[in-house]
């Protein structure tokens, strides 16, 4: 017991140290970061991780680079679950690395690897320190792991971009447009496209208030269907998603929620049409306790039945010291007998997640 | 299990006690400029935009270099909740977000009024805020925030 408290209250203070702001190496440079770990367990039979691991969830580093006024080169390293490569444990990526040309504020022009820039938590996926749940929203952000059989888009593209910030009289705005290679089956879809189509997406925030936002963004894409050879079989099935989210603070209380639709067509096949929703409420306390509830839905399938998936998170963020965050929360699923995921599972998970930003 | 999760989050809040986050009881800030600057009143918004980054630019097209203080330095606490219009940790969540994100990153960090007004004197494009009771040396100038 007290070797436990010693430890728990040991990894804390360990973790209880992250810089004022970026560490600043010159004008020039600057390295951003953060680092977490995640415990999870299941309280009944379902799907998840019944042992209650604890798991070196990410260490990242963020690198900007101004070698001109103009210009800046960014980059974010991962990596993931304890890499050791070695023993081919745990994951290293890049999760995006490009070149940003800025020549107006309405006008900047990216070039490179790019999280793919739709709804409100792909872009921050992986970073723990910059939401307030242990994990994103799965229906909208990851429902592969929900009952689908494709995300509604993927994480990242490689390609070119433009994107700015606006002001248009009191309201505030930004967008981004992305043209990248698409996902595929055969290839790295970083380095080189199995097909002519590429992927396009876009994103619109507006504010009209300092306390209200709204976003609208689609993802459009070709996916080339192999044939039994795993060669181009010279169809294409159509992959398109488009959502809205929205968020209103008013103050220590805050709203936020988000809509996803779209449909995989294959050339061959029936289409199938799915849509996922999620909506959260949360109460900061002393700018520092912030209890949430958050309800998730995905129907995978619209044309089948039974197949939804929908589950309420309930937990609590403690903004402990600058840039350093311990959370926790109960994710409670409740699925239909269909969903390819879940199969009628009924089940709690407890999560929790000690995570520094810097 | 539940013993481990516990301590964790006691043992961090308990080391976080020292690190107050409470809002300020300082008389006030002003928003400074680089005495080139001809801008004498700023609108709140503006000024906020400029610090949160989605303008980059002055009027005249000069490259805007905002400046901070330290997150937990009562003259930015102030700033923050009456210009910026959010609490330090939404400040601080908005900047995680924009840094992951591959959007912009925050404005550097200078740790007291002496050296905001440096870097302020030295840099054209400069805009910070300091102590409403601190004598300005030449080179820079105070402005108005109109809100």
């Amino acid at each position: 017991m007290k070797a436990r408290l010693f430890a728990g209250a040991f990894l804390a203070a360990l973790l209880l140290s992250p810089a004022d702001a970026a560490a600043q190496l010159s004008e020039k440079i600057t390295i951003n970061g953060y680092s977490s770990l995640e415990f999870e367990k299941l309280l009944d039979d379902g799907v998840g991780d019944p042992h209650g691991s604890l798991d070196a969830d990410l260490f990242d580093l963020v690198l900007n680079i101004t070698p001109a006024p103009r210009l800046r080169v960014a980059a974010d390293l991962t990596w993931e679950h304890g890499t050791a490569t070695e023993e081919a444990f745990g994951n290293v990526a890049i999760e995006y690395a490009f070149v940003e040309y800025d020549a107006r504020d309405w006008l900047k022009l990216r070039a490179g690897k790019m999280f793919t820039h739709f709804g409100i938590y792909n872009e921050i996926h992986t970073a723990k320190p910059a939401f307030l749940s242990v994990k994103e929203p799965l229906s909208t952000n990851k429902n592969e792991k929900f009952g689908s059989d494709l995300r509604f888009y993927p994480r990242w593209g490689s390609g070119l971009a433009v994107l700015g910030n606006a002001h248009v009289s009191n309201v505030d705005l930004d967008y981004v447009v992305q043209l990248t290679n698409g996902m595929q089956e055969n290839t790295n879809p970083f380095e080189e496209d199995d097909n002519g189509q590429k992927a396009v997406t876009a994103r619109l925030r507006v504010s009209p208030t300092r306390t209200f936002s709204l976003g609208a963004s689609v993802y459009s894409d070709h996916l080339t269907e192999m044939n039994g050879d795993g060669e181009d079989g010279g169809g294409r099935t159509s992959w398109f998603s488009y959502g809205a989210h929205a968020s209103f603070v008013p103050g220590a209380l805050g709203f936020e929620a988000e809509y996803v639709r779209g449909h995989l067509d294959p050339s061959r096949a029936a289409r199938t049409n799915r849509w996922a929703a999620t909506a959260m409420v949360y109460y900061r306390i002393r700018d520092r306790y912030t209890p949430y509830v958050r309800y998730e839905y995905l129907d995978p399938h619209t044309g089948l039945g039974d197949d939804q998936a929908r589950m309420f998170v309930y937990g609590v963020n403690v903004r402990v010291t600058q840039g350093l965050y311990v959370k926790a929360d109960l994710n409670t699923v409740r699925s239909g007998a269909a969903n390819q995921r879940f199969e009628g599972a009924r089940f709690t998970e407890f999560k929790a997640a000690v995570a520094a930003g810097f | 299990m539940r013993k481990v999760v516990a301590s964790l989050a006691l043992g961090a809040m308990a080391a976080a006690v020292p690190t107050a986050l409470a809002s300020s009881d300082i008389a006030g800030y002003r928003v400074i400029v680089n005495r080139a600057n001809p801008a004498e009143h700023l609108a709140a918004q503006d000024v906020a935009r400029l610090f949160l980054k989605t303008t980059r630019r002055w009027d005249s097209g000069a490259p805007a270099q905002p400046v901070d203080q330290t997150l937990t330095s009562p003259v930015r606490q102030q700033f923050t909740r009456e210009v910026l219009g959010q609490t330090p940790g939404q400040l601080q969540e908005y900047w995680l977000r924009q840094t992951f994100s591959g959007r912009e990153v925050p404005p550097p960090v200078r740790p007291s009024d002496a050296a905001v007004v440096e870097f302020v004197r030295g840099t054209e494009g400069a805009i910070g805020y300091v102590s409403a009771d601190l004598a300005l040396p030449t080179g820079v100038k105070a402005v108005t925030v109109v809100k």
